[in-house]
Parts: C-alpha cells; sequence; structure tokens
C-alpha cells in the first residue's frame, strides 16, 4: 500500500475518491474547507498511476504522504509566547502535511531548571502515541542535567529538538540540534532546512518503527480495522472530530466513550468469523476513549494463513 | 542588531541567543534601542540582561497642551490639543480631586480654588505625558521576551537610559544581583 495526499478544489473530487475504492485502496481522512479539498488515503501500489492520471485531468495535486498513518505528539514546555504559536505550531503544521495527525501538548510545568517536572497525566498521554518530539533550549548543562533526565522514563520514540550539538546515548531518543526556541515561521533562509532536519528525523524513526513490524507483523492492518469499524458502529458518524477513527502504526484510537461503546467495539466481526478481541486488546485511553492495540503474529497466529 | 553583548560559558547558548534576540526585536520592533547586554551561566539559577536605550520625546505638561485664564478663585483651562484630554482629567482628578475639577464644555476644564500664582504654576507643572512610562514598559516586556520561561520571579532595576532585569526560578539572592551587576557594568 501506498499512502497518498490528494489537494484540490472541491469540483469533482468525489472522482478521486471512488477510484481509490474501486482499485482497492482505503480512505484514511477526507477534510473540506471551502476552497480545498484534502483527501488522505492509500492506494495498492500497481494503482498509484491510475490515481495520478485522475489527478492530473481534475487539476489537483498529489503527493506521497510519508507520516500517514502516525500519530505523533508535539510537546512544548509551555504555551507562552517563547514557543507558541511559533516554532511549535510551524513544525506541527510541517508533520501535518506530511500526512500525519498530530496532538499539541504543552507540559504544566516544563519550563526551567530543577523546577521542570512530567506530571503522571502528560506522561500517560504521550505514552499513548506512536512518537514524541520534545522541544527543549539552548543550554547543553539544562538539557543534559534536566531535560533528558525529565524524559528519561518514558518508553517510547522520541524525537528531541533543542539547540547545541551534542551527543545522547539513550536508543530511543534521537537528537536533533539547530532548532529551538527561535521565532521562526520557516519561510525564509535556513529555517526550511532545519525544520526538515526534524522531519527527517521524524521519518528515520517512523521508519525503523515500521521494519520492526514487519520482523513481527500485526494479524491484521490497522486500516483494515479502521474500515470494519466504521461500517459495522454507525455511532462513528456522530463523532464530530476530523478523525474520528485515528490510525496509529500499530494501534487505533476510536473517539467514542468507552463506557458506552466498549462492547461494540469488542464483538465487532473481522475475518474468518472472528471477533475483534481475538485480534486486538480494547482499552480506555486517559481521555476517556477507546484504544485498540493489534496483536502480533506471536501472539495471536496469522489471521490469513488458515 | 549590532550592540548585542552576549556573556556565558556555552558558546552554543551565545549563539542561540543571539538568534532569539533577533527574532525577538524583529517581531516587536522596539525603537530608540541601543544595546542590549545579556549574562547567563549555564549552570547557575539565575539570567541577567539589561537593556539600554537612547531617549526620545519630550515629557507633556498642562502648560503645553492648554491656555490658562485665570479667575478669582479658579483658573480656566483652555484645551488646544484635544488628543491628550482624557489623561489630562484623570491626571487632574488624581491631584486636585474630582470635585474640583469640571469640564464645562467640551474644549474647557475648570479647576476651582487655585488663584495664587504659585498655585496657578503648580497646576501647569502637572506632567500628563510620560513617554519614558511607556517605554520603560516596553523594554521590560522584551527582556522577559528574551528570559527563559521558567525564570518567573523577576527585578527589575532603573537607572537613566537603561532598564536591568534579573531573573531567576528562586528567590533571587543579593550575590547574584551584585555579580550580574559587576558582569553588566551596572552603574548606580
Amino acid at each position: 500500500m501506498e499512502f497518498m495526499i490528494y489537494r484540490g478544489a472541491p469540483y469533482k473530487y468525489d472522482w478521486v475518491i471512488d477510484l481509490v475504492e474501486d482499485v482497492g485502496g482505503f480512505i484514511i481522512s477526507k477534510s473540506m474547507q471551502t476552497t480545498e479539498v484534502v483527501i488522505i488515503f492509500a492506494v495498492p501500489k500497481e494503482d498509484v498511476q491510475k490515481v495520478e492520471e485522475m489527478s492530473g485531468r481534475i487539476f489537483g495535486d498529489l503527493k506521497s504522504a510519508l507520516l500517514a498513518g502516525t500519530e505523533i505528539i508535539m510537546v512544548s514546555p509551555s504555551y507562552s509566547r517563547h514557543h507558541a504559536p511559533m516554532p511549535h505550531c510551524g513544525i506541527i503544521q510541517n508533520f501535518r502535511e506530511n500526512g500525519a495527525k498530530v496532538d499539541s501538548l504543552a507540559m504544566a510545568r516544563g519550563v526551567g531548571l530543577e523546577i521542570c517536572r512530567m506530571s503522571a497525566m502528560e506522561r500517560a498521554l504521550i505514552e499513548e502515541h506512536d512518537l514524541a518530539v520534545f522541544m527543549f533550549g539552548s543550554f547543553e548543562h539544562c538539557i543534559k542535567e534536566y531535560k533528558l533526565k525529565m524524559i528519561e522514563d518514558l518508553d517510547m520514540p522520541i524525537v528531541v529538538m533543542a539547540y547545541p550539538p551534542m551527543e545522547v546515548e539513550k536508543s530511543n531518543i534521537t537528537y536533533v540540534d539547530g532548532l529551538t526556541r527561535i521565532l521562526m515561521s520557516f519561510r525564509k533562509g535556513d529555517e526550511q532546512e532545519r525544520l526538515n532536519k526534524v522531519t527527517q528525523a521524524v521519518l528515520e524513526t517512523v521508519k525503523k518503527i515500521k521494519e520492526e513490524l514487519k520482523d513481527d507483523p500485526l494479524v491484521v492492518p490497522p486500516i483494515y480495522l479502521k474500515q470494519e469499524i466504521e461500517e459495522q458502529v454507525p455511532a462513528i458518524e456522530t463523532c464530530l472530530s476530523p478523525a474520528p477513527v485515528t490510525l496509529k502504526l500499530d494501534s487505533l484510537r476510536i473517539k467514542l466513550p468507552y463506557d458506552t461503546y466498549a462492547d461494540d467495539i469488542k464483538n465487532l466481526h473481522i475475518l474468518n468469523n472472528r471477533t475483534l478481541t481475538d485480534a486486538a486488546e480494547v482499552s480506555q485511553s486517559y481521555t476517556g476513549q477507546i484504544l485498540v492495540k493489534i496483536q502480533r503474529e506471536s501472539t495471536a497466529g496469522s489471521f490469513f494463513g488458515e | 542588531m549590532e550592540k548585542l553583548f552576549i556573556e556565558s560559558e556555552d558558546k552554543h547558548a551565545v549563539e542561540a541567543y543571539r538568534q532569539i534576540v533577533d527574532y525577538v526585536l524583529n517581531d516587536m520592533s522596539v525603537k530608540s534601542l541601543d544595546a542590549i547586554h545579556i549574562y547567563a551561566d549555564p549552570a547557575a539559577l539565575f539570567f541577567s540582561c539589561r537593556v539600554d536605550f537612547e531617549r526620545s520625546g519630550t515629557p507633556l505638561k498642562i502648560r503645553d497642551l492648554s491656555t490658562e485664564r485665570v479667575g478669582e478663585e479658579d483658573v480656566d483651562l483652555v484645551i488646544g490639543e484635544e488628543r491628550y484630554l482624557a489623561d489630562m482629567l484623570r491626571k487632574l482628578w488624581d491631584v486636585y480631586g474630582q470635585d474640583r475639577v469640571e469640564q464645562s464644555e467640551r474644549q474647557h476644564i475648570i479647576v476651582k480654588g487655585v488663584s495664587n500664582d504659585a498655585d496657578v504654576e503648580k497646576l501647569l507643572d502637572v506632567m500628563v505625558v510620560d513617554p519614558l512610562e511607556d517605554f520603560y514598559e516596553q523594554l521590560i516586556t522584551l527582556a522577559v521576551d528574551i528570559i527563559p520561561v521558567g525564570f518567573r520571579v523577576r527585578r527589575v532595576e532603573y537607572a537613566g537610559d537603561s532598564v536591568l532585569v534579573i531573573a531567576s526560578e528562586k528567590t533571587i539572592e543579593k550575590e547574584w544581583i551584585d555579580y550580574s551587576k559587576e558582569k553588566l557594568q551596572w552603574n548606580s
């Protein structure tokens, strides 16, 4: 499957959706503003050319969505003028343009040297995502002695960006230098280049996670489960969120209240007369949504080999 | 900015702060700025910043904004520049109280109980607009934007054409103040 983003005018955009569905692809998200439609979708590799031709016919713009199907959290030390809207939101925008679903978090007490803390709530929220991107400051001493110690308990892939060039020993942390709380809008000079360094680090981290998944694949692809959920749970249509079923690399987030809909999700029929609980673990997220963690073949056995 | 002096043992932090200050100045567009001095010790819990400026604009007094007509028991001020009318009324209410100051017509303010020469002179010397006051505020905002967010305990000192801001995340100790002043050549 190849993930792609279509951007174009609303005129005849449904031709793209029809084609993607006809060739056996999946629509991940569709957002429609007044003058622009953005569709993120997955198509089989051999049919990419057909979609390109169709996009050309209706004068749309098609590009590869390298981060589609990934849920990233961008963490800044605060929402004060020092960090937001620039560069915090500029970085988020860049990830979104690459197809990622990005959440934004400013820590309650992420600033300072001795006073910086990560609360249990923040930690739980961050750990629900595939990847966390942290923005730290300009002093090497501060980053080494305080900020990296603050995040050392997080057991997930992390990209840290800060100004000084330095080495970080922990294997789950990718360090990117040259970008910190400078009020840049990423338009002029070397600003774009600095932003690309962060995007590149995120892409490499995602690639590593995907390779790891190849060694021990998931029993069903998240994108398939998403389609089943959308077909079998009509309540999804009542959800006002732009991405009611959010794709993650090895799981799904369903933005419906856990208490009301957990049983419906657990009893969902998937391949070969099985229910979703055979293939995945359903749990409650910190904010009361439903998290579906898909099992690996080493745990549940192959569903397709029977 | 040309006159930007940053002192720190961490050379990368000096580079970073040079860029941070440039971008903050672009964003805020503060005029009449002369120099910025920053002292940041990476391991210490304080950060100090001194901003120098060039004076511009003159303070405006009642004498500059109106013409007086001295009566037997009161003074009638005829306003020439209406732009400062609100500031002027507010200031006069502060000094003389609301019962003694009355705006009888659009361009007339009557101050009661002022008749002898000394009192009239005092009235005409009341300062209405002090450009320096707003400017100090702007400079402190600039310094706060440069200082790291975590350092929320701040001490501000003014002296002539400079503002000194020392910030920390703890109670500011006297040695830090003395040391910062020595490093930033603060004479007052």
